[in-house]
């Protein structure tokens, strides 16, 4: 089990499983931070695999739909992690 | 026959015969078979760089250098996301969304081009309303190969016949195919929403979903697409007007692409220039020379009157063949090749044949709507089946063919009736 904490001020990250796949909603609070989630969001667009993390943008402002497959949990974790987005991750 | 004439077919066989059977990469084949026409004397360094067609290949490389640059905008994602929003987010009625974009994308871009720019698209807004991508990636490769058929620089095939016949030009493809390529691609794209019509339903908490989501967003950078918009409309205005300007489309996409390059800055000249497809600019090459060899030793002449004494002479009969012919071995093999074969057969025809037109026509329609009739007509059929297998949807040859070959069947009947009511009747 991964477990991950963040800071409560700077986003929201709600969580749930879907078959296959994480659905992440991700709310961003702290502007700034909306940039290293499209970095996030890039990485995972410009690499070979089409389906492994798709990121929707809702028209509610800056909030993020993310569909994650189970095999690519851990890498996105780890992307939010090195991005600053999540503060810590541990089995 | 001379024994250079025997030579000439000997390397000609040999290197289709690699081609077809896709052993080695098919530009390694005919950029060896181009050489052994220089190597055995067949065609002199002179004669081979004279049947280099250097306006197709200009008119590819330009228009793949824009279509680079753009595609780093985010049009297509924008362009899928409005129109699933405009249907209300019902799947089928997306299907037959991103098909048309799909069909519009490949008239004026390369099919493969549009087929990569649309899949990740296609992923992204199945997975949302949790269907099935499959009909919709089989519906958008049938649908590149409709939308190519429509004007000069759609395929391949067109892109050769409008540059080597001096006669017809970029206003006489819109004439002449585009009228009956919307008419295919609304017949077939009828019958893909019937067959599919069951296999793609979703909830409408998840239609709503697709409703919520913001397609500007999806712009990555809008001072880009400004540019790439203005160059890509004065671009394809240019092909419109090249007839009367007396300026090669080749000369205008080459333009497109260098004016859109200095607009952007010089950052983008490295990553756009690694984009243009040189495997396929280098697959021309060979197969220009490997098809000068038969010209210069009379051999597609000597065809050509055996095809004639075939047909006797007819025009109808001379039209069908070629439109058939030329469908059923573009389903199957590479129609490049075949239409670099067939062109200066028909150019030969054109001596002893009062009226060549329709055998133009034919040779588009067949070859360029032949590609829908199995998973390996065309390249875009192939891409697409690559990147849903990497996905884990497998599109398979047979279930590729049991939709892909009837359609095909179909708009090959439709361009029968189409070609002799116009042209011959």
């Amino acid at each position: 089990m991964l477990t991950y904490e963040y800071n409560t001020e700077d986003l929201t990250i709600e969580e749930k499983k879907n078959g296959n796949d994480h659905e992440f909603t991700i709310l961003i609070i702290k502007e700034e931070l909306c940039e290293k989630l499209l970095e996030v969001r890039y990485f995972f667009e410009n690499n070979d695999i089409h389906t492994d993390v798709l990121f929707y943008t809702h028209n509610k402002e800056n909030e993020y739909h993310i569909i994650v497959r189970n095999d690519m949990y851990v890498s996105f974790l780890l992307l939010l992690f090195q991005h600053q987005l999540i503060q810590s991750l541990k089995w | 026959m001379e024994t250079q004439a025997y030579t000439a077919i000997a390397i000609f066989l040999i290197t289709y015969a690699f081609i077809i059977s896709e052993k080695i990469h098919r530009t390694i084949i005919a950029m060896l078979g181009g050489a052994a026409m220089l190597v055995f004397r067949i065609v002199d360094y002179e004669g081979a760089l004279h049947h280099i067609d250097f306006n197709t290949l200009g008119l590819l490389t330009g228009m793949m250098i824009i279509v680079a640059i753009t595609a780093r905008t985010g049009l297509f994602k924008y362009l899928a996301i409005v129109s699933a929003q405009k249907v209300g987010g019902h799947p089928l009625k997306i299907l037959v969304a991103l098909s048309l974009i799909t069909a519009i994308g490949s008239a004026f871009l390369d099919n493969v081009t549009t087929v990569l720019l649309m899949v990740p698209v296609t992923f992204s807004i199945t997975r949302q309303l949790q269907v099935n991508p499959l009909p919709f990636l089989i519906s958008e490769i049938i649908a590149s190969n409709i939308g190519g058929t429509a004007t000069m620089i759609g395929d391949p095939p067109n892109i050769m016949i409008g540059n080597k016949v001096e006669e017809l030009d970029f206003i006489d493809f819109i004439i002449n195919l585009a009228g009956i390529a919307i008419f295919i691609m609304i017949i077939t794209i009828a019958i893909l929403a019937f067959l599919y019509r069951k296999q793609v339903k979703t909830t409408d908490k998840l239609k709503k979903s697709i409703m919520n989501l913001d397609a500007a967003d999806e712009i990555t950078d809008k001072r880009l697409l400004l540019k790439c918009m203005i160059v890509l409309a004065g671009t394809i205005i240019g092909f419109f007007l090249h007839s009367i300007l007396d300026i090669e489309s080749s000369v205008i996409a080459i333009t497109g692409a260098f004016i859109l390059l200095y607009l952007v800055g010089e950052s983008y000249i490295e990553d756009a220039l690694e984009k243009v497809e040189w495997t396929t600019i280098f697959f021309f090459i060979g197969l220009f020379v490997l098809v000068s060899g038969l010209i210069e030793t009379q051999i597609i002449s000597l065809l050509a009157d055996k095809a004639l004494a075939f047909t006797g002479g007819d025009l109808t009969v001379t039209s069908m063949l070629i439109l058939w012919m030329s469908a059923i071995a573009s389903a199957f093999v590479d129609n490049i090749p075949f239409v670099a074969t067939m062109i200066p057969m028909i150019q030969e025809m054109g001596y002893s044949m009062e009226n060549i037109e329709p055998l133009w026509w034919s040779l588009a329609l067949g070859a360029c709507l032949g590609g829908n009739g199995s998973l390996i007509g065309a390249s875009a059929n192939v891409i697409v089946a690559g990147l849903a297998a990497k996905e884990g949807h497998h599109i398979t040859f047979v279930k590729f063919l049991l939709i892909g070959f009837p359609l095909m069947i179909l708009s090959i009947v439709i361009a029968t009736f189409y070609i002799y009511l116009r042209y011959l009747f």
